[in-house]
């Protein structure tokens, strides 16, 4: 569904990719593993437009999108969930939900959705009509992937979702990854710190060092693969 | 006690042209962290506009319209309140443009070269330096301010205002016609202001893309065409404020916002700069204040106090009284 081929991409004078290839298949969870500053969430930005390659391409269905416009590419229903959550702080919950839907225009659809939004994490319907801010880490969190949603998204591309919460919530935040990838047949693309949390969801995995991939295979042979572990997943 | 309340209500009308003003301002302050300093500028050259097209028509200004005064094709001519909406007779037998076409048509100008100033000149100078940005903006303000006195001359012109007759008795106190005009329709665009901000799709997306620019992207916002609506908006805004204040002051001249344009900063700064409750407060309280001033102390300190405010604010509450604290993303 998605392919990412030998994107090289910097911040100015400072090269964060250097030559990075990476396929998503569709239907699956793939995640994206290594230290700070190798390029992780770099990469996403190169995917769903924030940030203009130097070098490569980025294949979705076929067809190049590297180098569009951001809200172009939420057109084609790439949704990213970034880093930092990113929420409209002074906003409530339902005007952030909203906006997440801004990219359609069929209401009946976007009232369903919403639904199925407050299913899946039922203390965003309680607080829909707070302001954002002042939810807790892991309803912001929450907040973030439901406003993803809102755009019915075919991938989701996921950036460190369980960064800075605690475990109980954790452990319920990529319960519903999972189901967003099982139920809604939403392909994923997941960055993460936590490697061993990551490799349980994904079916494949890749490890990236300044920029560069180092090494890929099936997420069950990397959970397995002590050196790469030692080395590089820091477990 | 009379003279009190007169002092209230004309305050009050003042002060919601203030606010508009102050509106326009906290809109592109919100939007881009800048002060537009032109913004009282680019109102008077589009009430300027106003003027030029609500002069008697003839062959020489728009040949199309022109024909209708010698075969007056054009027999339907609706009036409010005696008001005609878009062609009115004069008493020397030519013909003017109604009121709402007048205001329609400036609005319209005002709306697109909001936009264009952004686009054209605001964005591109934007980049590195947001000082930069603000003294564009003060460039702006010298340069139209120029090409006013150039192409118009400083001499005020008389400004058409649809209600000129009596004031009007509420018994506490009487307000003349078109400074109760003035404070309705400022009343009704903040209301209507605050329903598209608060109540529609893309006032909620020009909020977001104000809010967080790179988030906003990710919603499918074009935050670009959100901050050209933004300036097009206070730039109409601004607009409509002008051509309210051209009628009760002497007529328009180059320098009609001036004063304007500085007291409505003393709103936007009472308020908070970033809030749009407090341009709306502010303006009406500077409003009220000034008349105040002028009636019980003298005219002369209106400036003083208004400008005394300005800074007594900076020094002890910086956000104003709405405002945010600030908050610096890393």
């Amino acid at each position: 569904m998605l392919e990412v081929r030998n994107i090289r991409a910097s911040y100015g004078p400072v090269i964060a990719l250097h030559d990075i290839s990476l396929t998503v298949p569709e239907g699956q969870i793939v995640t994206v593993l290594g230290a700070n500053g190798a390029g992780k969430s770099t990469t996403l930005r190169v995917i769903s437009g924030l940030l203009r390659p130097a070098a490569g391409s980025v294949l979705f269905e076929g067809q190049p999108i590297q180098g569009k416009p951001a809200d172009w590419i939420v057109r084609q229903r790439i949704c990213h969930v970034p880093e930092g959550r990113q929420i409209f702080a002074t906003l409530t919950v339902e005007a952030n939900l909203n906006l997440g839907a801004y990219s359609r225009k069929d209401k009946a659809g976007i009232k369903a959705d919403l639904q199925r939004v407050f299913d899946y994490f039922p203390r965003l319907a309680e607080r829909r009509r707070q302001v954002a801010g002042t939810l807790s880490g892991g309803e912001q969190q929450m907040l973030a992937i439901g406003r993803a949603l809102m755009a019915r998204p075919r991938l989701l591309l996921l950036d460190e979702p369980s960064l800075g919460l605690a475990p109980l919530i954790v452990r319920d935040i990529f319960g519903i990854i999972r189901a967003i990838n099982e139920e809604d047949r939403v392909t994923i693309l997941l960055i993460e710190q936590d490697a061993r949390l990551a490799l349980s969801v994904a079916s494949y995995g890749y490890v990236l060092e300044t920029g560069r991939v180092v090494v890929n295979e099936p997420a069950a042979d990397l959970a397995r693969n002590e050196t790469v572990r030692k080395s590089y997943l820091g477990y | 006690m009379e003279t009190f309340f007169d002092q209230l209500a004309i305050g009050a009308s003042t002060g919601a042209l203030y606010a508009l003003l102050a509106l326009a301002l906290v809109f592109i302050f919100r939007a881009t962290d800048i002060v537009n300093f032109a913004q009282g500028e680019m109102a008077m050259f589009n009430t300027y506009i106003g003027w030029s097209i609500s002069r008697p028509l003839s062959f020489s200004w728009i040949p199309f319209l022109g024909i209708e005064r010698h075969i007056n094709i054009l027999t339907w001519r609706p009036e409010v309140f005696g008001v005609p909406l878009f062609l009115g007779s004069e008493s020397d037998g030519s013909t003017r443009l109604g009121y709402l076409l007048i205001v329609i048509g400036t609005v319209a100008i005002a709306f697109v070269m909001g936009g264009l100033i952004e686009r054209l000149i605001i964005r591109p100078s934007e980049g590195k330096n947001l000082l930069n940005a603000v003294i564009v903006t003060l460039g702006i303000f010298a340069i139209v301010n120029s090409i006013a006195n150039w192409r118009y001359g400083p001499v005020p012109q008389t400004y058409p205002a649809p209600f000129k007759g009596n004031a009007v008795d509420f018994g506490l106190f009487k307000l003349g016609q078109h400074s109760l005009f003035a404070l309705i329709v400022g009343l009704g665009l903040m209301f209507a202001i605050y329903v598209f901000f608060q109540r529609t799709r893309l006032g909620l997306a020009v909020r977001a893309a104000a809010l967080n620019p790179q988030a906003s992207e990710l919603m499918g916002i074009n935050t670009g065409r959100m901050l050209t609506l933004g300036w097009s908006l206070a730039a109409a805004i601004g607009c409509l404020a002008g051509m309210l204040v051209a009628p009760s002051v002497a007529g328009i001249s180059p320098n009609l916002m001036l004063g304007v344009l500085l007291y409505a900063f003393a709103a936007a700064v009472l308020g908070g700069l970033d809030s749009a409750l407090g341009a709306v407060v502010g303006g009406l309280a500077v409003g009220i204040g000034q008349s105040m001033v002028v009636q019980y102390i003298g005219s002369e300190w209106s400036d003083i106090v208004a400008f005394g405010l300005i800074i007594g604010i900076l020094m002890v509450k910086p956000t104003g009284i709405f405002g945010s604290p600030v908050v610096k993303k890393v």
